[in-house]
């Protein structure tokens, strides 16, 4: 077998009776065959496909973006676009008032004064349950709620794992690229988190965004779709190089297939020039 | 996703103050529509059909199939229209089992209000074959296949584009010996007839009232944010046939002016696309049977 190999649903993965049939395939008379579109892999003897097109799997460490979805005792559900909804503990978020004070019964009560349906976090994957569901934990300034921006969604397999998944484009606009498809893009904040308020850190208003910011705000998250429309691997390299290559257009045409076309085919030339 | 439907408090405040300058979350200013793309004649087991997709979101898929059936006591010299729309789980989780009975009733009922009122410009009278006896039955189903926002625009886009592509099988009817009314379906796609008048079919433009202003196509988060929704459908001289308007909001006398004439001009730039593109449709089917390749039967003999 090839390094890398796709293959598509019916499509024989192997003839060799001495594989194992593993998650995306099934047996077909002496055949292992693939009941999924993806890229074939091996492991000893154990063969699986690895769907393209699939919910986000996810690891331990990993930078994730997600919304709120419930609120229950001592902790939130988070929908991170997996296949069961993430877990944000009470005692896994930074409290306004001490790092490290302990979670008293007020937090307990007051938990929608912190995160509410609807709202958008950034966390980190920092455990699994036993039924595969993730914990997160947003212990460090980096991490918390998301404000003056919007979500762009992408499937999850597209995002490239990287040293950092925070980024600034254009002096201006922060990008999160959320490894589970999720991208949050939003203004940068005028001010560090270390210098926040404590009740700032949880506050649901946002800074005043200027027209300029906005512009470019919604720029990114048309590169962002761009991309992914074409199925690009997403990092901050080539969407860095989509904006710039975007610069001499309309934001509002980077809508149309043929300035999608031309400014991602630009985007990948340099950034494969970039990683040689 | 699983969190379909929900919006934070701060993505609100981001769209409405973004509503106020103009600028749009993917950049388009308020009444700046995402260029639909429609395809026509995709289904080869229907007598037309058409698809609608509007940006990387909304993706609808519309079905016409002439059916026989009972004239209507009420109305015996008319055919009908059967109008079903349903949103396909792959769109959404929360569609799944019956999550979406209340909104395909509602897209349903927006749909068949759009095309049976006085205004709907469709001549039923062609649909009709023995009066009250028989008649055609226009069976329209819809399949939301995609949910990006604005999918009643894209239902009515697509539900003409069907329209224009359907053709009914010619009858002939005979008088029996003992005077009633008998009548033969004509298995030959070439004598079948197109629509009557549906150029006329109006189309909707949907204008969604956010913060003070409105946005025509709303995406699907805009959608979440908007107080107020007004439903506009205006046919090819340009004339408004109807309007509705949906959520708890008000809206304000100049604004609904506003909407109104802007839904007005959007629907306009639509209807010549559209009809442009049913022309060429047209053309390449006729060039089709020129050159002798083979054309579809009529679905009831399918």
């Amino acid at each position: 077998m090839s390094e890398q190999t796709f293959v598509t649903p019916a499509e024989v993965v192997t003839s060799d009776p001495s594989f194992m049939r593993g998650h995306g395939t099934y047996q077909e008379g002496k055949d292992i065959v693939s009941a999924v579109a993806g890229v074939v892999e091996q492991v000893n003897k154990l063969v699986t496909v690895r769907p393209l097109r699939t919910r986000y799997g996810g690891e331990i460490g990993d930078v994730v973006v997600g919304r709120i979805t419930e609120v229950a005792q001592k902790r939130w559900k988070v929908d991170v676009n997996a296949r069961q909804d993430g877990v944000l503990l009470l005692s896994s978020v930074n409290l306004p008032g001490g790092v490290q004070r302990r979670k008293s019964e007020s937090d307990e009560l007051q938990m929608r004064k912190f995160f509410t349906e609807g709202d958008m976090v950034v966390a980190e994957a920092q455990a699994f349950f036993q039924d595969g569901a993730m914990s997160l934990h947003t212990r460090s300034l980096k991490y918390g709620k998301l404000r003056n921006g919007t979500l762009v969604v992408v499937p999850p397999s597209l995002v490239l794992r990287s040293r950092s998944h925070f980024h600034t484009i254009a002096n201006s606009v922060e990008v999160i690229l959320g490894l589970n498809g999720y991208i949050w893009v939003c203004k940068r904040a005028t001010k560090a988190p270390e210098e926040m308020d404590p009740d700032e850190l949880y506050a649901n208003v946002n800074e005043d965004i200027s027209n300029q910011e906005r512009e470019t705000i919604a720029r990114v998250c048309n590169c962002l779709q761009a991309l992914s429309k074409r199925l690009i691997p997403i990092d901050y390299t080539v969407l860095a190089f989509a904006y710039e290559a975007s610069l001499d257009r309309e934001t509002k045409e980077l809508l149309e297939p043929e300035v999608i076309e031309a400014v991602t085919t630009e985007a990948v030339a340099r950034a494969a020039m970039v990683n040689e | 996703m699983a969190s379909f439907g929900l919006v934070s408090q701060v993505e609100r405040d981001f769209v409405e103050r973004g509503v106020d300058v103009g600028i749009r979350a993917d950049g388009r200013a308020r009444d700046d529509y995402r260029p639909p793309r429609v395809e026509l004649g995709l289904v080869s087991q229907s007598d037309g059909s058409a698809r609608c997709q509007l940006g990387d979101g909304t993706d609808v898929l519309v079905s016409v199939r002439c059916e026989l059936g009972q004239a209507d006591p009420a109305a015996d010299d008319r055919g009908r229209l059967a109008v079903s729309v349903e949103c396909s789980p792959s769109a959404s989780q929360r569609f799944e089992g019956r999550g979406a009975d209340d909104l395909n009733t509602e897209l349903s009922e927006a749909v068949t209000r759009a095309l049976t009122g006085p205004q709907s410009g469709l001549n039923l009278r062609q649909l009709c074959i023995v009066p009250g006896m028989h008649c055609w039955v226009l069976n329209i189903d819809a399949i939301v296949l995609n949910y990006g926002g604005n999918v009643v625009d894209a239902l009515l886009i697509a539900t003409r584009a069907a329209l224009a592509d359907t053709r009914v099988p010619r009858t002939v009817v005979q008088e029996m010996e003992d005077g009633a009314m008998d009548f033969e379906v004509d298995d030959d796609v070439e004598n079948a007839q197109p629509l009557e008048h549906v150029h006329n079919v109006p189309l909707c433009v949907t204008a969604n009232k956010i913060g003070a202003g409105y946005v025509l196509d709303a995406t699907l988060t805009e959608e979440l944010c908007a107080s107020a929704r007004l439903h506009v459908t205006v046919n090819s001289s340009g004339q408004v046939c109807a309007a509705q308007k949906s959520g708890d909001g008000a809206i304000e006398p100049s604004l609904l002016m506003a909407m109104l004439q802007a839904a007005k001009e959007q629907a306009r730039r639509l209807l010549e696309q559209q009809d442009e593109q049913i022309r060429r449709h047209e053309t390449e089917i006729a060039a089709k049977r020129a050159r002798g390749e083979p054309v579809k039967r009529p679905s009831i003999f399918v």
